[in-house]
């Protein structure tokens, strides 16, 4: 992480990651001389409240504020906590999950936990180790520990929330009280958010009266933080298609335009956008449900016209259960509201239909005001970041595909790909933010070799790592597994792999091409083959990467299991232990969506 | 020599007889390419890697290399082949490359865009029907031309078993291709190329044999040509010849198309010998620094002809007599049934430039498959690109017409210049070409017939041929019309072929685009029609008129212009 404090910003090495020092630099900007140093003396009074891990171990923090995520969601629920709190006067220490020593909990007094679920019902990566010692017997007692919990997740997953719920009652089990119930939030989880703060604030007061107050601090002037809450307006750049015309999947590649000083990322990153619903789209559901655009509806602060919310504000294309249910209580269906009651069906149900197929099937007459009430604000969406800033300062590259279904009669197009790869034009602005992803990072050291499994636009993330590997020169060994359907047609980015090979930068690459040979090979099997050589880089300290769809994500656990086994002389448990012990290393990081 | 000798020379010693790193380059995933090395080892092998130039441009904006594909040619001495090698050259066409068969001026044929995975596939499929592809491209002989006109069997069978010798004594013999393709076991060591040594020879060399008054091969075009000297359907034996070929540089004097001169006559006993005396003086003379002057020809311009002949009667340990009088009397095919001395019957086909393919309009493929299903003789590719349907039974002549008619493959419908025509494959496999050839001298040709229309000159045979680059594939310095390509739409017009292949035509207007090229054809016609002397040929016209000077010595004299 120092490294890249250093690459980023001519500084001396430092401890804070990308967006804190970008935010440190925003918050003292423009301050005078004299500002400046009654500034410093400011914060070396909070560094003097705020016990690192690392110094006065004894002495605690009023208030820990502990987040887990993977998009970021968690981390900025975490972070308008830590705001609040600290604008009254408290001086909570803000610090992801896989920074925190989890023996530390022992001397906690107060904990704020923000977690979101991930995969299928799984804490975040940085989660894991803190769960792991929680579960395990070594877990100390913690009576008098108050605690809450903020769950961010999404009932559209069959496992709601089921990280937040599992911390909550490993937490109660070492004898822990909670504050205050458990939050689960669903997509909307913003609103719930803010009400949560300030009740939370209250329960505070209640339980840490006489308070080692500080002078109270305006929270860091919002606008300067690029983050969900607060998106950077980026410029496209350029967009091409990179899969043949006769490809199935039709994937683009994008580059955004972005002012080096204000947004920094890192390899491993995801990038979160917000987007303009299909224009079509709209006007059909104006159509269908009679409704006039320029109707003025309100949502949020500012009011706006319907065709305005629908287009810019309103989730559209991923039905969420809930809005089925609601709108079934519109439609007054019969048929749809008992199948709105089982959650399970309803689930499937939503999953595979967008707004529009609900309209369609079960028209029901609605005002502007009712329908905006019932949709959820549109969620923004991740792309993992295909570039490094080591190689393009001022630029972001995404590998997007183009989801496209047929289903109930009609082409689905879906709302942020379709957004990204059909509707805007370059030059064309859009509203994005760093989604950071500690858990998905390179090695600290340069000489370690590493392994890429990607399938897909799972792929992306690696020409990344490779850029920073090669303006870092490092001497690591690098091996990509790319999986797609065709060589000639889907073999995203080859000609960067390749030039990278002739550099000898790209040591190994192992490809497996679903549609081409008879038998359709997928990246877990080619693996599998090699497994005597993955191994062999393995043992040699090799980091593991994975990114791509959930499916081949298992898949591949499936056969490092077996390669364990067969290459290693394992048993099933020990092979097990052995893919443990590589994830607690952190050689072995997944991306997967 | 302070000269570096040409890079292709390190890469064919380095080679261990032609192995390279083909497997390894074979077995590489990533790319659909050959090392660039193994990319020249490989014509050895009979094939060359290629791309779609059409793709080109997107492909390399899609972060994709360019679309790879190779060429395999097949070595077909004489170009025959049987009904049942027809029906499995024809499947594995379908199977293992791009749908069609291209039937080459060297009368053997060549399959496009082949996937590298399918190469080593297709190469066993071939062999096991006992065709290989040995030389089928490379610095060593290629496929040996062999007179297809089929009047005179029993002389034909007899030319066409030196044509098959000669390509089997010519063949080098590394067992590298046994051993990469089919699985042989590799050599122990201690493997040697008595012939050609380990760098082979300095650039391709062709040999063609041909029977008088048919100069369908265009024997003075090639490297070593046998001229069969025939007391009716005795063979008493060869004319030799040498020093042919066509490829030139643009604009280059320094490179020029040139005639075989004549040897002398040889007894048949005595083929093998010459023809590899020949060889081995062009190994060991030939130029191995530039590529451009390597070829035979330019060898012989050096030593000067009496050096060369002495040295070739010293190493193939005889004299020459002196030649015997021939004469040719077409370069073009025959088409349509002839009988020959024993009752039996041949059809030749029109294959428009050699593609065959199941077009709208013209199933050539299926239709050559259903005639393949029912012959009992066998096929000859004629260096026309054309088939030859040889050894038909009288009884049979019915249901082999009536196939071939069904499927558009009768001359009868065509003019006959298109008959005499031919062009080479140029875009979008070749990468030398510069513009169209194939795809592009039908509809041209359309354009011409109604210009001869106009002029009431349709029903004569002009030979014209269109090459895509001045290599010359298609012959078209032997045309009396030569367009060759200059540029995209843009040819160079050549004229003065006599329509045997014994003259050379010369360049008569740079760079026309298609129609400068009509009005100029357009107004010659009108002064052939005008002037011509009673049946003078196009070509002989051009020269009487002084519309064009023929060429004496193209060494000297070919790059001045009209
Ligand atoms: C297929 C064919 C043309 C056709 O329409 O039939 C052909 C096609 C090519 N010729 Fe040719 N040549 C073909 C007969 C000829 C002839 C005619 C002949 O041999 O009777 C000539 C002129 C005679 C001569 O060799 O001088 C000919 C002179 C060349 C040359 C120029 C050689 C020279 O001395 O300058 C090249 C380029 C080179 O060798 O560097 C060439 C190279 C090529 C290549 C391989 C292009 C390349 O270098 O990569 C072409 C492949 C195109 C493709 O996509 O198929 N080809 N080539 C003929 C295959 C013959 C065979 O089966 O072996
Ligand atoms: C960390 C992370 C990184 C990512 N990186 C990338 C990346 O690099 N490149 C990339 O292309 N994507 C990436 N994604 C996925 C991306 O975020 C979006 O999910 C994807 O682009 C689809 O979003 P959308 O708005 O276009 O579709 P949406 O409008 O969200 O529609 C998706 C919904 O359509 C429905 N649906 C989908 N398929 C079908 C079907 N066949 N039948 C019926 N219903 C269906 C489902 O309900 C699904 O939820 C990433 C995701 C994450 C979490
Ligand atoms: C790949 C993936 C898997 C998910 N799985 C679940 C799940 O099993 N249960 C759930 O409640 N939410 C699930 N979610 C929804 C997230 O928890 C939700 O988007 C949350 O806002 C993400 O917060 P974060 O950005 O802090 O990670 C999943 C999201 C993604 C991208
Ligand atoms: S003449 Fe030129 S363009 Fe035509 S095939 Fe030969 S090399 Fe290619």
């Amino acid at each position: 992480m120092q490294n890249r404090a250093r690459s980023a910003v001519g500084f001396p090495p430092h401890p804070l990651d990308g967006l804190q020092f970008s935010r440190l630099q925003q918050a003292v900007q423009g301050l005078n001389h004299e500002q400046l140093a009654w500034a410093s003396g400011y914060l070396a009074g909070l560094g003097a409240l705020e016990p690192t891990s690392a110094r006065a171990a004894n002495e605690s923090p009023a208030m820990t504020i502990l987040y887990a995520t993977q998009g970021g969601n968690a981390r900025s629920v975490a972070e308008a906590l830590a705001d609040s709190a600290t604008a009254r006067g408290y001086a909570p220490r803000l610090i992801a999950a896989d920074q925190y020593r989890p023996r530390d909990l022992a001397k906690e007094r107060l904990l704020v936990a923000v977690i979101s679920t991930q995969g299928e019902g799984e804490p975040p990566e940085s989660a894991h180790e803190l769960f792991k010692f929680l579960k395990s017997r070594k877990t100390p007692r913690l009576d008098g520990l108050h605690y809450a919990v903020f769950g961010l997740g999404d009932s559209s997953y069959e496992f709601f929330n089921r990280a937040a719920k599992e911390l909550d009652a490993l937490l109660q089990a070492t004898g822990a009280e909670a504050l205050l119930a458990r939050i689960d939030a669903d997509v909307d989880f913003q609103p719930l958010s803010a009400q949560w703060q300030t009740q939370l604030l209250r329960e505070v007061e209640k339980v840490q009266p006489e308070q080692s107050r500080v002078i109270p601090l305006q929270p860091a002037p919002s606008a300067s933080r690029n983050d969900r809450n607060h998106p950077y307006q980026a410029e496209l750049l350029e967009r091409r298609r990179i899969t043949t015309a006769d490809a199935v999947a039709e994937v683009h590649h994008l580059a955004l335009e972005i002012d080096a000083e204000a947004i920094r990322y890192r390899p491993g990153d995801a990038l979160g956008l917000f987007f303009r619903n299909d224009p079509t789209l709209v006007e059909e559901i104006l159509s269908l449900t009679g409704l006039a655009g320029e109707t003025p509806v309100s949502r949020g602060e500012t009011p706006l016209s319907l065709e305005q919310a629908l287009s810019e504000r309103l989730e559209l294309t991923q039905l969420h259960p809930s809005v089925a249910k609601a709108w079934a209580g519109v439609a007054g269906d019969a048929k749809l509201s008992a199948l709105s009651e089982d959650a399970g069906r309803l689930r499937r149900f939503a999953g595979e239909r967008q707004f529009i197929d609900l309209l369609q099937a079960y028209p029901a007459q609605v005002d502007a005001d009712r329908l905006v009430a019932l949709l959820h604000s549109q969620q923004p969406r991740l792309y993992s970041i295909a570039s490094s800033q080591a190689a393009y300062e001022d630029e972001i590259h995404l590998t997007v595909s183009t989801l496209r279904y047929q289903a109930h009669a009609r082409d689905h197009l879906g709302g942020a790909s379709g957004f990204l790869t059909r509707r805007i034009a370059e030059g064309d602005k859009l509203g994005v933010y760093v989604a950071e992803n500690p858990g998905f990072r390179l090695p600290q050291t340069n000489d370690t070799p590493i392994i890429m499994v990607g399938a897909g636009t799972g792929v992306a993330p690696y020409r990344a790592f490779l850029q920073e590997r090669e303006a870092a020169g490092a001497s690591g060994a690098n091996w990509l597994v790319f999986g797609n359907r065709h060589f000639h047609r889907d073999f995203l980015y080859q000609s960067d792999w390749l030039n990278y090979r002739k550099q000898g930068l790209l040591n190994r690459i192992s490809l497996a091409f679903s549609r081409d040979e008879g038998d359709r090979t997928y990246v877990q099997a080619r693996l599998y083959e090699e497994g005597a050589e993955l191994y062999r880089w393995l043992q040699e300290g090799a980091h593991l990467y994975v990114c791509g769809g959930i499916a081949m994500e298992r898949a591949v656990r499936q056969s490092l299991q077996g390669i364990a086994q067969a290459q290693g002389g394992l048993d099933e448990e020990a092979a097990d232990e052995y893919i443990e012990s590589l994830r607690e290393q952190g050689r072995y990081q997944r991306d997967v969506y | 020599m302070d000269t570096p000798i040409n890079p292709n020379e390190l890469i064919k010693a380095n080679s261990r007889y032609l192995r390279g790193t083909l497997k390894q380059s074979v077995a590489d995933a990533a790319t659909g390419a050959l090392s660039a090395d193994d990319a020249q080892i490989s014509k050895f092998h009979g094939f060359y890697e290629q791309d779609d130039r059409d793709q080109r441009v997107e492909r390399q904006s899609q972060f994709l290399e360019p679309y790879y594909s190779f060429m395999l040619r097949a070595r077909l001495p004489g170009g025959v082949c049987t009904p049942k090698q027809w029906l499995a050259i024809d499947a594995v066409g379908r199977e293992l490359g791009n749908g069609t068969i291209r039937l080459t001026t060297r009368q053997t044929f060549q399959y496009h865009g082949i996937l590298k995975r399918n190469l080593k596939p297709l190469i066993q499929r071939i062999n096991q029907a006992m065709i290989d592809s040995i030389g089928g491209c490379g610095d060593v002989n290629r496929n040996v031309l062999c007179n297809s006109n089929p009047e005179h069997s029993a002389l034909h069978a007899e030319v066409y078993q030196w044509a098959q010798r000669i390509s089997e004594h010519l063949l080098p013999k590394t067992r590298a291709y046994h051993e990469i393709w089919l699985d042989g076991e590799p050599v122990a060591g201690g493997e040697s190329e008595p012939l050609y040594g380990e760098t082979y020879l300095p650039r391709k060399f062709k040999t063609a044999v041909a029977v008088p008054p048919h100069n369908d091969v265009d024997v003075y075009t090639n490297d070593l040509g046998f001229v069969a000297i025939a007391d009716g359907e005795k063979l008493l034996g060869f004319n030799v010849l040498v020093g042919g070929g066509m490829g030139a540089t643009h604009d280059d004097a320094t490179t020029f198309p040139r005639l075989a001169d004549e040897l002398g006559f040889i007894p048949p006993e005595q083929t093998l010998a010459v023809a590899a005396a020949v060889v081995s003086v062009q190994r060991d003379h030939g130029d191995r620094v530039s590529r451009r002057h390597a070829r035979l020809k330019y060898t012989i311009e050096r030593m000067g002809l009496d050096a060369f002949v002495a040295e070739v009667e010293q190493r193939a340990g005889l004299r020459f007599a002196p030649s015997r009088h021939v004469q040719f009397t077409s370069q073009g095919d025959r088409y349509g049934w002839v009988e020959d001395g024993e009752g039996r019957w041949h059809l030749t086909l029109f294959i428009e430039n050699g593609r065959v393919a199941d077009l709208p309009g013209a199933s050539l493929m299926s239709g050559l498959r259903e005639i393949a299903e029912i012959h009992q003789g066998d096929f000859r590719i004629t260096a026309n690109q054309n088939l030859i349907v040889a050894g038909v039974p009288a009884e049979q002549k019915a249901a082999v017409t009536e196939l071939a008619r069904h499927h558009g493959l009768l001359p009868d419908t065509q003019s006959p210049t298109r008959l005499a025509s031919i062009a080479c494959v140029a875009l979008p496999t070749c990468p030398q070409a510069m513009a169209e050839a194939e795809r592009y001298f039908p509809e041209l040709l359309e354009k011409i017939e109604a210009l001869a229309m106009r002029h009431g000159i349709v029903r004569q045979a002009i030979v014209m041929r269109m090459t895509g680059c001045p290599n010359g594939c298609a012959r078209p310095y032997v045309a009396e019309v030569g367009l060759i390509g200059k540029g995209p739409g843009r040819y160079n017009l050549q004229l003065g072929g006599d329509g045997t292949g014994l003259r050379l035509n010369r360049l008569y207007r740079r760079n026309l685009n298609e129609k400068e090229l009509l009005e100029t054809l357009d107004s010659l016609f009108s002064l052939y029609v005008a002037n011509r002397l009673s049946n003078e040929r196009f070509g002989d016209f051009v020269i009487r008129r002084e519309m064009v000077k023929p060429v004496i010595n193209p060494a000297e004299d070919y790059h001045e212009t009209a």
